[in-house]
């Protein structure tokens, strides 16, 4: 299973509503096998990573994207090297 | 009776928010308590209001309760409008 969190800002800001909506577009392609979690970037496990900017998004515990919305294909493409496609 | 600025933010807030902060620190610089009343909610403090005029994201502006500004920090002549629209004599 992969974890998907994205860490935003609190309450959220257009960007990090974006890259929420994208990681859940991305997710849909790999039914059962992609949990996305919206997370508080000033939580204890957002300060534990260390970003630097929102939105942030983390797949298995590695940030893959910062301070931008990326695009679907590419989450997809973590989503497939994650499952070892 | 003062025309209410509500403005809300992010934590931590990105770009727009700091710049809609600003802003609502220079309005309240501007005019007199008894012409405009300037509140701001910032990160978890907001979420009961955020809720509570069930807003989708920030930085946002609310004048007198109605919903003027959502997602994007605009340019002051745009907030002169929506506070004019609230009552308040621009100047």
């Amino acid at each position: 299973m992969i974890e998907v969190k994205v860490f935003g800002s609190e309450p959220p800001c257009a960007k990090c509503r974006q890259a929420e909506e994208q990681a859940k577009r991305a997710a849909a392609k790999f039914p059962g096998q992609v949990t996305v979690e919206k997370c508080a970037a000033q939580s204890a496990e957002g300060l534990g990573l260390v970003l630097h900017m929102t939105p942030a998004i983390v797949v298995n515990g590695r940030v893959v994207s910062e301070g931008r919305v990326p695009e679907e294909s590419e989450l997809e493409r973590v989503f497939l090297s994650e499952l070892g496609g | 009776m003062p025309t209410l600025m509500e403005v809300f933010s992010g934590d931590p807030p990105c770009p727009g928010c700091v710049a809609v902060l600003a802003m609502a620190d220079r309005y309240a610089e501007r005019y007199p308590a008894e012409e405009l009343t300037v509140k701001k909610y910032v990160g978890r403090d907001a979420l009961e209001k955020y809720e509570a005029y069930n807003l989708s994201c920030v930085p946002a502006i609310v004048v007198n309760g109605v919903i003027k500004i959502e997602g994007i920090a605009p340019d002051e002549g745009t907030v002169d409008n929506a506070l004019r629209e609230g009552g308040l004599w621009i100047r």
